[in-house]
């Protein structure tokens, strides 16, 4: 019986969501279609930034300017790793981490302790200080041509089949967006959730908030580092434009577009964003226009993202408690 | 024995000052209730005990450790633990979510369940806070407090806002609870005091102006003036 409550807890609309898309992600190796894969394999990546931006930004509400910078992080420390130290794509992936772990630390000190509104301007300044390092760092990082001829054939793992590299790319989501949601499920996602609700409450029940905060801002900045890793072995090229801060903004509004108090929300607006921004591309003149005209529909009539507009549908309907999609 | 110690405690806000060089020493078991008027300076000397706010003078020592200094948490930690006027919890989250948040701080996540129980909020543990009745949602602030395994409480305004029935559950409650730790309740409801403490420090325009068993605050002349007034 207790374990069968245990499992029943465990147990919701997100990670049934979250099977179903990691099989049908699955599915699309099979068509052996190169453009549906290559659609999918940016709809992982991009998932994985903005799921890992949201642990800041819906969990613990910190809103940061500055994911580029930890995207970037990841994109050049296999870039570097694999060029200089050892040819291997998986190696170099998974040096991402400690690196990303050290990047996420400096960065906190130096940015949690002032207060909300500092976090966000502070993010941005140290992103765009990472940003014009790796262009006038020529001799290290190639400057604004960027790094070329990431392996994806290394000494380890041959990932250059499109589908293996496929593959690849779908056993990091799959581990990431399982890891999450164990995270969410945990005592440390309700610790963050509570950060994100009503964070001056926390001290008086003997909780640090910096250290709340240094928590989801390194599991965030891990996140986000290792989609920056997968992209950079993905295109075999980084270049300065992942640290630009506009790049670091795509998750904030992939969040917004699928709904930033919901689990999948990130992820569902990932895949809306990458599509959209994939097979529209003859519309490119009009993107920035669309995408601000989007944003403001969002926040002015669809707060809750497109989650929430289905969240209220349901509950129109009288169906609600089939969706327990919220974190 | 002594557990809290306060001394020459001053809080100002821009020029007005709320807190006037308060000092008073409070024994282990002692069940004390700080009163005074509206604007008199009790939640803002509570807030500089637990450093919710920096004090601009003065020490507070609490088991015999200088808190004056200490963060928030670190005081917390140390057994003193506080609940809000105006109820101060995590409304997204469920009951039962809320008092988990302390559960797993003090190790106490076992008991969530039983002190639910105790509270008389079982019932409610799966509905989110904003959805359940004030009343209970102090009951929530009370068990959050209880599962945090204090040493010292303060409440500020428990039964404020609560009607009849919710008010003779949480005297219960306290009642009990005044056994096993020190209470301080500050509070503008007289017959719960009278009820609960065994002794009443006064406060008006941030200072004491009485303090004692409530039977001499009870025939105390100033205090009649000020605050007792009508009665
Ligand atoms: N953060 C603040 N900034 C400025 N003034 C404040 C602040 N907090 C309290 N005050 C003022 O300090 C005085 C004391 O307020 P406090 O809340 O401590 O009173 P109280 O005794 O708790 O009253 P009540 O019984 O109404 O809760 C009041 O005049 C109040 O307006
Ligand atoms: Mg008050």
């Amino acid at each position: 019986m207790y374990m069968l409550r245990r499992l029943r807890a465990l147990i919701d609309g997100n990670i049934i969501a979250l099977l179903l898309l990691i099989g049908l992600l699955g599915l699309i190796s099979f068509t052996g279609h190169r453009f549906y894969m290559y659609i999918a394999t940016l709809i992982m990546i991009f998932g994985i930034f903005a799921m890992g931006y949201n642990i800041l930004f819906g969990y613990a509400g910190l809103l940061s300017f500055g994911h580029g910078l930890f995207f970037g992080v990841g994109a050049y420390s296999v870039a570097l790793f694999t060029l200089n130290v050892y040819r291997d794509p998986l190696v170099g992936v998974l040096f991402s981490i400690p690196i990303a772990l050290l990047t996420s630390i400096i960065v906190g000190i130096l940015t949690l302790k002032h207060g909300r509104v500092y976090f966000a301007i502070l993010t941005l300044a140290l992103s765009m200080i990472f940003w014009s390092a790796l262009i006038k760092l020529r001799w290290l990082t190639g400057g604004s041509d960027g790094l070329v001829g990431i392996p994806k054939r290394g000494v380890l793992v041959d990932l250059s089949a499109p589908t293996v590299f496929y593959y690849f790319t779908l056993v990091f989501f799959a581990a990431i967006m399982l890891g999450l949601y164990m995270l969410n499920k945990s005592r440390y996602g309700l610790l963050l959730r509570a950060l994100g609700t009503n964070e001056d409450r926390l001290p008086f029940l003997g909780y640090s908030t910096f250290t709340l905060r240094m928590i989801a801002l390194t599991i965030s900045g891990v996140v986000s580092a290792l989609a920056g890793a997968l992209y950079a072995v993905f295109y075999s090229v980084v270049t300065p434009d992942v640290a630009y801060w506009t790049f670091g903004a795509e998750p904030l509004v992939m969040s917004l577009i699928g709904g930033s108090s919901y689990f999948l929300g990130p992820l569902v607006g990932a895949i809306i964003f990458v599509s959209l921004t994939t097979t529209v591309a003859r519309f490119a003149e009009y993107w920035m226009l669309l995408l601000g005209a989007a944003l403001i529909a969002m926040i002015l009539f669809f707060r809750g993202g497109l989650l929430g507009f289905l969240e209220s549908l349901a509950g129109r309907f009288k169906l609600g408690v089939y969706l327990r999609w919220r974190f | 024995m002594e557990i809290l110690r306060v001394e020459n405690i001053t809080k100002r806000f821009g020029r007005f000052v709320a807190v006037d060089n308060v000092s008073f020493t409070i024994s282990k078991g002692e069940t004390v209730a700080i009163i005074g008027p509206n604007g008199a300076g009790k939640t803002t000397l509570v807030n500089v005990i637990t450093k919710k706010l920096e004090p601009d003078g003065g020490r507070v020592f609490f088991d015999g450790i200088d808190i004056t200094r200490l963060p928030p948490q670190k005081i917390s930690r140390l057994g003193l633990i506080r609940t809000f006027q105006v109820v101060n919890l995590f409304p997204v989250l469920k009951v039962r979510e809320n008092l988990a948040l302390a559960g797993l701080r003090a190790g106490t996540t076992g008991e969530v369940e039983s002190v639910a129980e105790i509270l008389g909020i079982k019932r409610y543990l799966d509905k989110r806070l904003v959805e359940v009745p004030l009343g209970v949602q102090k009951l929530v602030e009370l068990g959050i407090s209880l599962l945090l395994k204090p040493k010292m409480l303060i409440l500020d305004e428990p039964v404020a806002g609560l009607g009849a029935e919710d008010r003779f559950n949480m005297v219960k409650v306290l009642l009990e609870l005044k056994k096993s730790l020190n209470l301080i309740v500050i509070e503008h409801d007289m017959d719960v005091v009278f009820t609960l403490v065994d002794r009443i420090i006064v406060m008006d325009k941030g200072r004491i102006i009485a303090d004692g068993k409530p039977e001499n605050i009870r025939e105390n002349k100033l205090v009649k003036e000020i605050y007792l007034g009508g009665e």
